[in-house]
């Protein structure tokens, strides 16, 4: 393991390896921390880069922006008083109160040097659970793979759907879009209406920019630029937090990873719900529940260190089993093919210097995150006056650059257009749009490995259902649709809380 | 605050979305020819398709059969209707008038530019084609249409657009269109300056 270990620094040991990680987190830190922008939209914005970049500075660029992002949005929810992202909304809580008595400083300090530490144990639980599940994945037959996937998806559509047959419909959707073009069995070409530009099928990335990129600047369009008051007086001296503070926020600190690590291996949600839950356990296992909300750090060290270690976790089932779990590792997903990388439990072994390599990205990501935030904040506050109406159009021409450029054809820009007016109607309609995604991804998977299993068996089903690993994984599905609904309880619980404190604040 | 409510059809549309989007997949599946030979266990390859089409019409129908039991019993919660009374503070009438307008128009107008933008890219190459996008879809989102905007829109587009074409057309060498001889006046340059 050492060896690969240093297989992978020397892949990373380049200027523009270390420059991309660096300009990755930048970018990662302003998109997280300007409210309407995220992670994946700083993702997309870079795709066409990615493509002509070597492969490993591309992935130094994007393990920046994944880094970046998750932590950028806490200055602006400790400073503004509006999350910068999904994931630091828990952050907001705790860390503006604290800015409104005074402590912006030790807000700012905490919420980055937890970040940081976030990321450590999110590392920690890639880096020695990765292997291990590849290893297992590795030996699974045709059927285990086709259970797998259906596993992934039940667990996708139970997570991330308030309503369950509305998960269940559009997850339908992205399986028929991926089922469209040859099929991998027998090389029939179907339910292409005769336009050969399908035959190939529907390519993700296009796919993916258009539910999610055109959606998102539909979306902030609506919202106008807002006026913000700024927290400007804030002074940051060390972290802004005591030895004996750090002591008594260490257990909190590690279950706060576990559960964000945790939340992020799970497919379909990510630090928007890992930042919440995190923050729900922290306060109901406090020995002080009543100073949460109140600006008390314990509540800013359990959001900001489980929104960053679901980082590491998310990436588990990509590298492993060549699944995603959110949009943003399905961007991933679609960048590695692009450079030639067939995800899936074989890159462990057969490019493991390159997933080495990652991992030291990742680290280094980290570090810069810290330097870049600790010594930047005064230039990332003036950033979140970045005039949206200017950004969000040219966002829009470079991801349909992007999208182009995946296969060197209008085409997909056309792709990007259909699955953005799709995009748009699910999210008028309040579908959720992980299901989508996931099933798009998911659909040659589990068809193909049915099919050959059916062949295998010829037409028998028993034999699909009596193995070990089918077994685990087919019991692990009814699990997933039994625990689900609690854990998305304790996240809904963690935000009407919060919001009965802020009403009787506000009464007061 | 706006009291008013509209009754939440929602789930419905969904409802009726979801079937005829899986219809209009069965459709497509339909003459599918498979080149392997007929066996045992051996699935044709439209039968998976069209089984997930068949499954999600019936997720379809279950969804408006959901939604007219619990709007029977009027468990369905009313439309919400966006309060935005607060971000107006200080603005004069005219102007929330200006805001209403623009936040209506904006998605289809959207839609229509980024429509006749991938129209008119072939056609007259990438340069044109996205300097007229960005300035017209930055106006829109400003909602701002004085003529001092006017020009500073023209002025960020005129740079974004040759920032992008020279970055990732030329150096990059993506293949974005390159029709107009603006397009292959700026190759041109670019590869007499950078060899």
């Amino acid at each position: 393991m050492l060896q690969l270990f240093a297989q992978g620094f020397q892949q990373m040991a380049s200027w523009l390896n270390i420059a991309m990680v660096a300009f990755g987190v930048f970018l990662g830190v302003v998109f997280g921390c300007v409210p309407g922008l995220n992670g994946n939209t700083a993702l997309v914005l870079v795709l066409p880069l990615s493509y002509k970049l070597p492969r490993m500075a591309a992935f130094a660029l994007i393990m920046g922006i994944y880094i970046g992002s998750c932590s950028g949005g806490l200055i602006s929810a400790i400073l503004l008083n509006i999350p910068g992202a999904a994931s630091n909304v828990a952050t907001q809580f705790d860390g503006a109160p604290m800015a409104r008595k005074g402590e912006a400083g030790k807000a700012l300090g905490t919420g980055i040097f937890y970040s940081f530490l976030g990321s450590i144990i999110g590392f920690i639980a890639l880096f020695f659970l990765s292997g291990p599940v590849a290893s297992i994945a590795i030996n699974f037959g045709k059927a285990d793979y086709f259970w797998m996937a259906f596993f992934a998806l039940t667990m996708v559509i139970s997570l991330s759907s308030k309503n369950l047959w509305k998960g269940l419909a559009v997850a339908c959707l992205g399986l028929l879009c991926s089922f469209i073009g040859a099929s991998e069995v027998d090389g029939t070409t179907r339910m292409t209406l005769g336009i050969h530009a399908l035959d190939a099928g529907i390519n993700l990335i296009p796919a993916l920019i258009g539910i999610y990129a055109v959606g998102e600047l539909i979306n902030a369009s609506k919202s106008f630029d807002k006026k913000v008051k700024i927290e400007t007086n804030y002074k940051i001296k060390g972290f802004g937090f005591s030895w004996l503070e750090f002591k008594e926020q260490f257990v909190n600190m590690l279950t706060s990873g576990v559960v964000g690590a945790f939340i992020g291996i799970l497919p379909g949600i990510g630090g928007m719900t890992a930042n919440l839950v995190a923050y729900s356990v922290s306060k109901s296992t406090s020995k002080h529940p009543e100073k949460y909300g109140k600006g008390y750090m314990g509540g800013l060290v359990a959001s900001e260190t489980a929104n960053n270690a679901c980082v590491g976790g998310a990436m588990i089932p990509l590298f492993a089993l060549g699944i995603p779990g959110d949009t943003f590792t399905a961007v991933m997903l679609g960048v590695m093919m692009v450079h030639g990388l067939q995800p899936g439990p074989l890159v462990m072994t057969k490019n493991a210097d390159f997933i080495y390599g990652i991992f030291v990205a990742l680290m280094l990501a980290n570090i810069f995150c810290v330097i870049l935030q600790y010594f930047g904040i005064k230039l990332f506050v003036r950033m979140l006056a970045v005039p949206k109406h200017i950004l969000l159009p040219i966002i829009m021409v470079l991801s349909l650059v992007g999208a182009i450029a995946v296969n060197n054809r209008i085409f997909d820009a056309w792709i990007v257009l259909i699955f953005g007016i799709v995009g748009i109607v699910m999210n008028k309609l309040e579908f959720p749009i992980t299901p989508i995604i996931l099933g798009f991804i998911l659909g040659p998977l589990a068809e193909t490995n049915l099919r050959r299993a059916l062949m295998v068996s010829k037409g028998a089903f028993l034999p699909l259902i009596s193995n070990t690993p089918s077994i685990i994984l087919i019991s692990l599905s009814v699990l997933s649709l039994i625990l689900a609904p609690r854990l998305l309880k304790r996240e809904a619980k963690a935000q009407a809380e919060q919001e009965a404190l802020e009403t009787s604040n506000s009464a007061e | 605050m706006d009291n008013k409510q509209r009754k939440n059809y929602t789930d419905l549309i969904s409802g009726l979305v979801v079937m005829a989007l899986a219809a209009f997949f069965y459709w497509t599946t339909i003459g599918t020819k498979s080149f392997m030979k007929a066996g045992r266990g051996r699935l044709a390859p439209d039968a998976i398709p069209k089984a997930v089409a068949i499954a999600m019409f019936v997720l379809g129908i279950i969804i408006i059969v959901k939604w007219i039991i619990s709007s029977s019993r009027g468990k369905v919660p009313p439309l919400e209707i966006v309060d935005d009374s607060e971000d107006c503070v200080g603005m004069t009438e005219a102007q929330i008038r200006n805001r209403h307008l623009f936040q209506k128009i904006t998605m289809p107008l959207t839609l229509l530019l980024i429509l006749l933008y991938l129209i008119a890219m072939p056609r007259i190459g990438f340069t044109i084609s996205t300097f007229c996008f960005l300035t017209l879809q930055i106006t829109l989102l400003s909602a701002d249409l004085s003529a001092k905007s006017w020009l500073k829109n023209l002025l960020i587009a005129l740079i974004a657009t040759l920032v992008i074409y020279i970055i990732f057309g030329c150096a990059f060498g993506l293949a974005v269109p390159k029709v107009s001889p603006v397009d292959l006046g700026l190759g041109y340059l670019y590869r007499s300056v950078f060899g």
